[in-house]
């Protein structure tokens, strides 16, 4: 009861609340601009969090993120544009019926039901997770270092269909997590007599490089898409909400609840819960006809859902420092270098930032109905303008992130590297998150690895030794040889056929 | 043959990294008294790169690039390089200049009229140098403008 009174003490300082309401408009900017991330919000953001308190800094990504996954539907409903990949599922259906006069009510329904979701997977997350955090004191290095596998695993096998480059593109982000001093022996490794080094990769600028890099590029490469003339939208967006809110409640309770536990699986983000909760909305509507023609049913289910999973993905990264998709690895990141160790222990060293981290979920998702109004009302202007020209802004001020982190220029060399390594990667078909999660858990890997290891003297059949790590351990054995199973499976349904 | 190219482009860099991971991991000493050392784990990481990396060769390749134009591919290298300006330019030129003249120029390229981005370039370099320098302290050079105000 104490920590929680310290927690609202902290979120009403004004300070608190100026930063959350700063970066909730930064966080609607860069969502409905086509083609820029709630990741690379999160990124850009990141070398301000470095001057805030723990607190401060975790609710400024926390407003971002849900005001950008939001954001993401104005272009979505108005241009046929998704402003970020988690409003890609429902972007058709969306224009669909803007185009026949209800943008306004679209609208709504996307700013209502993202606020709802955003709250219900945030009241999920405040049940779940000291439950979790509970259970997981009593795990020893072996159950972590299986679930941290366990975790990768999965990410290597939602971020895409590729798992051979899937799985590179972790491996290389766990490989450049072993830069640096070596946890056991303090031996530097792979620096190259650089003294920058032997901390690591600066983790910020990396991650700036490796998200908003390629994606400056590749918008400075594509044709002029410029000219595009957003549908007019209604006046009176809230019209009828209340009635919406009533007759969907069911959708969106389900839609939530899928949404907070598919963001909860890492590597499993805002996009994949849309489009998982509009395939179910779609297999389980009462009226299919309906769904598909003039319903505003598979929009619901979809916007509850993202922003749900902004939510979920916060649980196995607070029980466990496993995150659950790139903002919350980045987020994982910040907290350590705030020197608050994520993990089980949080709930009893830290519960008081924790309750804080909590209740500025509340506050922003609240926040989101007032703001997004206002950016739907500011949309259509802002929509015309022509993307090209926001790169150059954004790319000084990329450069100027990486170089506060630290007041080095190493910072911007750093970024400079994984900027061009990360175009690669997505130019050759290898997705970047993985490899992100892989710097961020790299060292938190190794780290049990060589503590078994050294428990054990060597013995190998030890890290099946307790039931919870052999059961992690098949899962992941099952997670590997999922793909093999299903070809098996594909193959004696051709013969039988 | 076009093909088995592209297939081996795009793997032969993760086959490389792999194998100087495990070369360069080869130098690590060993924890005295362990059988286990810093080598451990790169040496894991990098014998399951050059997995993956044949795995990768042994896959079809993904879909072309879509086409460029001229001026596209320009401006995508102006941009991927101008980290690199900021760089060269850091102490010589300072903030100030550096985000003036570099962000008119990369404006100028992304399609700005040269009058607009003149002044959005100037008004990049007054906000940020009040943002980082002034309010959040960020030691950024000043370059000839000595007189600006931190």
């Amino acid at each position: 009861m104490e920590a929680l009174a310290r927690a609202v003490g902290m979120i009403a300082d004004p300070e608190v609340l100026l930063t959350i309401l700063l970066s909730s408009v930064f966080g609607l900017v860069v969502g409905f601009i086509p083609g820029l991330t709630a990741t690379m919000a999160t990124a850009l953001l990141v070398p301000f969090a470095m001057f805030l308190d723990p607190v401060s800094a975790i609710a400024a990504i926390v407003s971002a993120t849900a005001m950008a996954i939001f954001a993401g539907d104005i272009p979505g409903t108005l241009l046929r544009l998704p402003g970020t990949p988690a409003s890609a599922a429902y972007v058709d259906h969306s224009y669909r019926l803007a185009m026949a006069g209800r943008a306004g009510e679209v609208l709504g329904v996307n700013l209502v039901f993202s606020a709802l979701g955003g709250i219900l997977g945030t009241i999920v997350l405040v049940a779940a997770a000291p439950t979790l955090a509970d259970y997981a004191l009593n795990l020893s290095s072996f159950e972590f270092f299986w679930l941290a596998v366990l975790g990768l695993s999965c990410a290597v096998f939602v971020v895409g269909d590729n798992v051979a480059k899937g799985a590179a593109a972790l491996l290389f982000g766990l490989l450049l997590a072993t830069v640096g001093r070596d946890y056991t022996s303090g031996f530097p490794r792979f620096t190259f007599g650089e003294p920058d080094l032997l901390d690591g990769i600066p983790f910020v600028a990396a991650l700036i490089g490796f998200f908003a890099l390629p994606e400056i590029i590749r918008t400075m490469r594509a044709p002029d898409a410029d000219g595009a003339k957003p549908v007019a939208q209604a006046a009176r967006i809230f019209a009828g909400m209340g009635g919406a809110v009533l007759r969907w409640r069911w959708n969106f309770l389900r839609s939530g609840l899928l949404g907070t536990a598919v963001g909860a699986l890492p590597g499993a983000g805002a996009d994949t819960a849309a489009w998982t909760s509009y395939a179910v909305s779609r297999r389980m509507s009462k009226d299919p006809q309906a769904w598909s023609r003039d319903s505003v049913e598979g929009i619901v289910d979809a916007t509850s859902a993202n922003n749900a999973a902004l939510s979920g993905a916060w649980i196995p990264a607070l029980v466990f420092a496993i995150p659950g998709d790139t903002i919350t690895a980045i987020a994982i990141a910040v907290l350590y270098l705030k020197n608050v160790t994520p993990g089980p222990s949080i709930f009893l060293e830290n519960a008081h930032v924790l309750y804080a981290v909590f209740l500025a979920f509340f506050v922003a998702n609240l926040l989101m109905i007032p703001l997004g109004w206002l950016a739907i009302r500011a949309a259509v202007p802002i929509l015309r303008l022509p993307r090209k020209l926001l790169m150059a802004p954004l790319l000084l001020f990329a450069c100027l992130g990486a170089y506060a982190v630290d007041n080095s220029l190493f910072g911007v060399g750093v970024m400079l590297a994984c900027g061009l390594v990360g175009y690669w990667m997505e130019e050759n078909g290898y997705p970047v998150g993985p490899a992100v999660l892989g710097m961020v858990m790299g060292r938190l890997v190794e780290e049990h690895l060589m503590t078994s290891l050294i428990k054990v003297q060597g013995d190998l059949t030890r890290f099946f030794e307790r039931p919870v790590a052999t059961a992690l351990a098949v899962f992941t054995l099952l997670v590997w040889l999922w793909p093999l199973l299903r070809w098996l499976r594909r193959a004696a349904q051709r013969r039988t056929a | 043959m076009a093909e088995a190219m592209r297939r081996i482009a795009a793997a032969l860099p993760v086959a490389v990294v792999g194998l100087a991971a495990i070369l360069l991991a080869r130098d690590f000493p060993p924890i005295p008294g362990q059988a286990y050392g810093p080598a451990l784990f790169p040496t894991l990481l990098g014998a399951a790169l050059v997995a993956c990396a044949i795995g990768v060769a042994l896959q079809a390749p993904g879909p072309r690039a879509e086409p460029v134009t001229a001026r596209g591919r320009i401006a995508g290298i102006a941009y991927a390089l101008a980290p690199l300006v900021v760089v060269l330019a850091w102490d010589v030129a300072g903030w100030p200049l550096i985000a003036f003249g570099l962000g008119a120029a990369l404006l100028v390229l992304g399609g700005a009229r040269p009058l607009v981005a003149l002044l959005a370039g100037l008004g990049f370099a007054a906000v940020t140098w009040v943002l980082f320098a002034m309010l959040l302290r960020v030691p950024l050079p000043r370059g000839p403008l000595g007189f600006l105000p931190y």
